[in-house]
């Protein structure tokens, strides 16, 4: 019994008192539950905000032939995406427009961005457009835009593109200017070269910003391929909505929107993960 | 070749925000000769960070010359580099790519790295070539700032207070690691070496020669030779010659106010 360790509460220093105080705060089952918080509490959001949409029908504040049910978009969702499957082509259709608009006008945006950012007879120049620009909501533009293209796919990337250019332009730009001064003199220390500054120094610095236009990119592009197929489209995610809201198949309508939401939120989230994986990198501050 | 340094008569100024001509620098001459360690010392606004940028180049001068071995700091070269205050390091660059970056442009990326690697472990940091800038403190920051001002072979190195961010005991280890790359390098090719500092400790243990400067405007006031012996020490500081020195900058920047 020489070795065995018996430790009156006497003998304990601060560190393990505090410990044991902790340790009895902490819940067995908590231990699980903490770790995954923010699923757990995301999905009970979810739980929630369907049960109430449930709730209205239920007490009659929701017409089921003018509103989606849960129950129902849930069967449209399974029969549109994997027992009939019908809605691929159109989910194909969108997919191909926002991949075209969006890859074309984040390049555009990037491109100028950079450029506006550091030439100042340029920024100068073009700001009162860029500023007129971002400030009108392109809808204004559709039916120009149709007149000219047409119902075809030119039409709705240039919408796309449109869409997301304004977002990545500015962000670009701002980056560009915020580079820190301390960079630029130490580059100059090293007689760089004008396009290693850019390419070393300036570009590098704007990522951070450029990527935070994206993430606002995403979600104006969306909006910019539903509005699109809305007005104007034989096919795609928003010209199935439209169809199905107008032969009363609500169920129908909202899978889409449903697909459209996921969509969005999948896309927003693989911009923030490189962003977060480029601050940790990087050692940047963020949200946390 | 000689990187001996003349100043000659040389003057800055400058418009500030409201227009006012500031004069930084006036009728400063000066002659460094090749492989000196030079301390500039003085109170802020003595125009000491403003001769060390003239003599990189980053700030034109408005009348008088700087030459380095003969040929004016005007034309750009590669023959002098900076070892910035703040360590500058850029966060989009793993630390051997920061050391590298200097000499890429002209040597490719294989070479300014492998060279950039041998630099590292000249500062004793080998084994965090892949770290992140961020992930070492500020000594380590600063070893990677003076890796990258050596790697492309300056004959003149010029330092602007690049250990006053550091605590004191980090600094002095700092100043006898920076001693130690001096010797080392001076071993192959001359290296000239300007340093700017407000520590009068700092400038005594380092220098051959430090030059007091007084401001508004920037001016030398006096050169004070160092002959104490090198390779240096801690217990320098500890002996009456360096006292003495010291005694004799602190009464000198005292009349400046």
């Amino acid at each position: 019994m020489s070795n065995s360790v018996t430790t009156s509460p006497a003998d304990m220093d601060d560190a393990s008192v505090s410990i044991a105080v902790v340790g009895r705060k902490l819940p067995r089952r908590g231990l699980f539950f903490h770790k995954n918080r923010r699923l757990f509490l995301g999905i009970a959001g979810v739980i929630v905000f369907v049960a109430v949409w449930q709730l209205l029908f239920v007490v009659g504040f929701l017409n089921p032939v003018l509103v989606g049910s849960p129950a129902g978009t849930l069967e449209s969702l399974v029969n549109l995406l994997f027992v009939k499957g019908t809605i691929w082509p159109d989910v194909g259709a969108s997919g191909l427009e926002f991949l075209l608009g969006f890859t074309f006008g984040v390049t555009i945006g990037i491109v100028l961005g950079l450029l506006i950012g550091r030439f100042r007879w340029l920024d100068e120049m073009s700001d009162p457009l860029v500023s007129a620009f971002y400030a009108t909501p392109y809808v204004a533009f559709l039916p120009v835009i149709m007149l000219t293209f047409g119902i075809s796919l030119t039409s709705k990337v240039i919408i796309v593109m449109w869409a997301v250019f304004f977002p990545v332009l500015i962000n670009t730009i701002a980056g560009v200017k915020n580079t820190p001064r301390e960079f630029l003199t130490l580059s100059q220390s090293f007689n760089t070269s004008k396009l290693r500054q850019f390419t070393e120094i300036l570009w590098p610095s704007a990522i951070p910003y450029v990527l935070a236009g994206l993430r606002q990119a995403v979600g104006r592009g969306l909006v910019g391929v539903l509005v699109a197929e809305l007005f104007f489209a034989n096919n795609g995610i928003g010209f199935f909505i439209s169809k199905a809201s107008g032969s009363y198949r609500m169920n129908d309508a909202f899978a889409a929107i449903v697909i459209t939401a996921v969509a969005g939120v999948a896309l927003v989230r693989i911009v923030g993960f490189v962003e977060n994986r480029l601050a940790v990198r990087w050692g940047l501050s963020t949200k946390g | 070749m000689s990187s001996g340094i003349v100043v000659d008569r040389v003057s800055i100024r400058y418009p500030d925000t409201s227009g006012q001509e500031v004069v930084a620098l006036e009728n400063v001459s000066l002659d460094i000769p090749t492989g000196e360690f030079v301390v500039l010392v003085g109170r802020s606004g003595c125009g000491k960070t403003s001769l060390l940028n003239a003599i990189d180049g980053l700030v034109s001068i408005s009348s008088g010359e700087i030459r380095i071995g003969g040929r004016s700091t005007a034309e750009a070269s590669h023959d002098r580099a900076m070892v910035f205050q703040s360590p500058r390091l850029l966060p989009w660059r793993r630390v051997i790519d920061n050391v590298a970056f200097g000499l890429e442009a002209r040597v490719g990326k294989k070479a300014a790295r492998e060279r950039a690697a041998e630099l590292l472990a000249l500062v004793g940091l080998s084994g965090f070539e892949r770290h992140w800038p961020h992930q070492l403190s500020g000594g380590m920051q600063q070893r990677v700032n003076l890796a990258r001002a050596l790697v492309v072979d300056p004959k003149v190195l010029l330092l602007d207070e690049p250990f006053s961010a550091l605590d004191a005991f980090t600094r002095e280890q700092m100043q006898d690691e920076l001693l130690r790359v001096w010797r080392k390098q001076n071993e192959e090719q001359a290296l000239t070496m300007i340093f700017v500092t407000h520590d009068i400790g700092e400038a005594l243990y380092l220098a051959d020669r430090v030059v007091v400067m007084s401001p508004r405007p920037g001016r030398v006031k006096e050169i004070i030779p160092v002959d104490l012996p090198r390779p240096r020490e801690a217990a320098v500081r500890d002996t009456e010659e360096f006292q003495e020195l010291a005694h004799r900058m602190r009464t000198l920047l005292e009349g400046d106010h």
